[in-house]
């Protein structure tokens, strides 16, 4: 091979590699500024995934303006909160990651209200359904080997779970059988696949996997844990945001918000839940 | 010019205790393997530094530690063959001298690589890479990247050492016009007596790590045949 | 099908890999080739990002590029917007998760390669970082260009610390990987399974890509 050959085709192949990467760059930038007419950013827990999903397309559909979704631990969206995430709107599964980004001045205050407060079920994928009544007779089923449940240590659902657990006095005999999800989606994607036999899930996406005509479910006693108050937070600065931000909320407070909401399984402030769940 | 020695160097667990003053022309280092002779050549190369004492060629100072200093290799201006002369397989023939060579830019540079690879009869192998090579036409390469930044000292450390017989007289027969051609002091380290007989001006005789007797050609190989004196194979 | 994430992917994998490289390979040359106190804590330290769980990286970096930290002010006073939660901090995430990749085995490929080529180069007369560029890289070349393509890799597919500095935005900093988890938090397979598809489809053609260029030039 003669000396010059070698590096023209050398230099080609290194034009080719930086032609593609640069132009990766160009398309990319295109959107890269925030500008008024950006979607709606909201930071929700990952149990709100069905309900907002739908809000947010509902809320589209009747105002024209677009709503994004950034789902997730509740927990880690308030420390990403407290370093500077650009959301314009918080919804947590817990009232006291509200309180702890507002006490590092994140959000403005007087937005903060709950808008609606959760329960947890019992669940397994259909064929993995062995009719568990309560937590004593899960802890009893030695059948229900693996137990999922969220991460108490950032997950309110998995607090709840934990809180509920405990209450029940079987806590002790469950403990060694938990495996734990990294948020409340996660954790009936354990069950879902069948990595574990059983998981204590948000009454949220117990009711979606339903719509989808999938698994089964028992609802856990309100009394054994705390209330899952869920409230959220105005985080934008800019007032055309926050004023964005304050429309959405408005449409989750209405009367078709609140009817979604509560055929996801959340109990809405002021109300008692519905017999149909206490079956 | 003269190169003058006196160091003492421990490297690992062998001592070098080298004292000399080398008068022009080739010196051939002999002496038995392990005997120190490419410690030395190390130590007045500048790849290893001595524990105390001077190296100075003419009026240059390569070391000297009771003042502190020490010249970096890369200025003390020396041409050096090894026994394998490490030529680097991602270049051509005449881009290795040419990357020795001085001269102001990249063209003077080149021609001068050119015109000591015709020197050195290897010509026909500029474009070639050194992987192509047989082992004598690798250190005539390696001899002409020796002189090409126009060296005021010559080190060979048994550069003929790996190559048969037939080649190694044809080398040597060159090294002898080269150095004769060059004018520069020129240190040849070999154990073999047919070498030195044939390129010593002087010999210095290496022993035990001791390295300071100047001799000539006919004392060093009589020594040879006189085991009592320690400096025979 | 949403080109964005993988665009996006693509330039802050380019980006981050040209700074490991520049930082790993002069880095793995000092730690070959120079003798300096601590040398061995500094490897060690540089290995973290392997040993650390993503999220606790990006937790760590989180704090030290956010808005209350030195970088991120200065980063403000300069562009005018934070760097967190910015294609820019993805980069930043990718860089460090990549940067022990090219380190470690630009580090063994220059300790590698023969000492007896630097001593003849020296004496023949080169030193410093035309010593370097004519002689060292171009010896450790191969095991260089393999720490690249492997940083390279890491960057493109790195999530945890991106997603914990840079934030799940779609359009503005949602990479490839962080799309596909979305959509699996979605429960929405399919697509993420086209996307994990395209995604690997892209990393095996540059890295093919990268290969053909080394046997060229090598």
């Amino acid at each position: 091979m003669s000396r010059w050959r070698r590096p023209v085709r050398h230099r080609a192949a290194l034009a080719a590699l930086a032609l593609l990467v640069l132009t990766a760059g160009a398309c990319a930038s295109a959107e890269g500024e925030v500008t008024a007419e950006e979607p709606l950013l909201v930071a929700g827990a990952a149990d709100l995934m069905p309900a907002f999903t739908v809000l947010g397309e509902d809320f589209e559909a009747a105002t024209g303006e677009a709503v994004t979704f950034n789902f997730g631990s509740s927990g880690q969206l308030a420390q990403q909160l407290i370093e500077g995430a650009p959301m314009d709107l918080y919804a947590s599964a817990n009232v006291a990651y509200v309180e702890e980004v507002l006490a590092a001045g994140v959000g403005d205050p007087g937005t903060q209200e709950t808008y609606a407060y959760g329960r947890i079920t019992i669940w397994s994928p259909e064929d993995a359904w062995r009719g568990w009544d309560s937590l004593e007779a899960l802890a009893d089923d030695d059948a229900a080997g693996t137990i999922a449940i969220a991460n108490p240590a950032h997950a309110p659902y998995g607090l709840a779970a934990e809180q509920a657990l405990t209450s029940a006095g079987v806590w002790e005999d469950v403990e060694p059988r938990l495996v734990y999800g990294e948020n409340i989606a996660d954790t009936q994607r354990l069950a879902a696949t069948g990595n574990a036999d059983v998981a204590i899930v948000a009454l949220s996406l117990a009711l979606a996997a339903e719509e989808d005509g999938e698994g089964a479910w028992t609802l856990v006693a309100a009394e054994l844990h705390e209330p899952l108050q869920q409230d959220l937070l105005v985080v934008a600065g800019e007032d055309d945001r926050a004023g964005l931000a304050e429309r959405f909320i408005a449409h989750v407070g209405s009367e078709e918000g609140r009817e979604v909401m509560r055929r996801y399984g959340f109990l809405l402030p002021g109300e008692d839940p519905p017999a149909a769940w206490e079956d | 010019m003269s190169l003058a020695v006196d160091v003492r160097a421990t490297i690992g667990e062998f001592r070098l205790d080298a004292r000399f003053a080398l008068p022009e022309g080739l010196t051939v280092l002999f002496g038995p393997s392990g005997a120190g002779k490419t410690r030395l050549l190390r130590l007045v190369a500048g790849l290893d530094a001595p524990a105390e004492g001077r190296i100075g060629l003419g009026p240059t100072v390569f070391a000297d530690t009771a003042a502190g200093t020490a010249l970096a290799p890369h200025r003390r201006r020396i041409g050096m063959v090894f026994q394998e002369p490490y030529l680097l397989p991602h270049r051509t023939v005449a881009g290795n001298v040419a990357l020795a060579a001085s001269g102001a830019g990249r063209a003077e540079r080149r021609e001068r690589a050119e015109e000591l690879l015709a020197r050195v009869d290897a010509a026909a192998l500029a474009a070639r890479r050194p992987s192509e090579l047989s082992g004598g036409q690798r250190q005539r390469v390696a001899l002409a990247r020796a002189l090409a930044g126009q060296p005021r000292l010559l080190l060979l450390d048994e550069p003929f050492g790996a190559l048969d017989v037939p080649v190694r007289r044809q080398l040597r027969a060159l090294v002898r016009s080269l150095v004769d051609e060059a004018g520069v002091p020129t240190v040849f380290v070999t154990h073999d007596p047919a070498e030195l007989a044939a390129l010593a001006d002087q010999v210095l005789l290496a022993a035990d790590g001791d390295v300071s007797v100047v001799t000539d050609t006919a004392t060093a190989l009589a020594r040879l045949d006189d085991p009592v004196d320690g400096a025979g194979a | 099908m949403d080109w964005f994430p993988l665009l996006l992917s693509l330039r802050v994998a380019a980006l981050a890999t040209l700074i490991t490289t520049i930082v790993g390979v002069a880095g793995g040359y000092a730690l070959a080739r120079v003798r300096f106190p601590g040398r061995g804590l500094v490897e060690a330290v540089a290995s973290l990002p392997i040993v650390l769980p993503p999220t606790v990286l990006g937790y760590y970096l989180l704090v030290a590029i956010g808005r209350n930290s030195p970088i991120g002010r200065a980063w403000e006073a300069v562009f005018g917007q934070q760097l967190v939660f910015t294609w820019q901090a993805a980069v930043v995430a990718a860089s460090v998760a990549s940067l022990p990749y090219c380190l470690r085995t630009a580090t063994a490929a220059i300790g590698a390669v023969d000492v007896g080529y630097e001593e003849a180069a020296r004496v023949a007369g080169l030193h410093g970082g035309r010593l370097a560029f004519t002689v060292v890289l171009p010896l450790a070349g191969r095991g260089i260009v393999a720490g690249i393509s492997l940083a390279f890799a890491r960057a493109l597919g790195d999530f945890g610390t991106t997603i914990m500095v840079a934030g799940n935005i779609p359009g503005r900093t949602q990479t490839m990987p962080i799309a596909v988890y979305d959509r699996v938090q979605a429960f929405d397979y399919a697509t993420a399974g086209a996307l994990s598809a395209v995604l690997a489809g892209v990393a095996i053609a540059v890295l093919l890509l990268v290969r053909r260029l080394e046997r060229s030039a090598l």
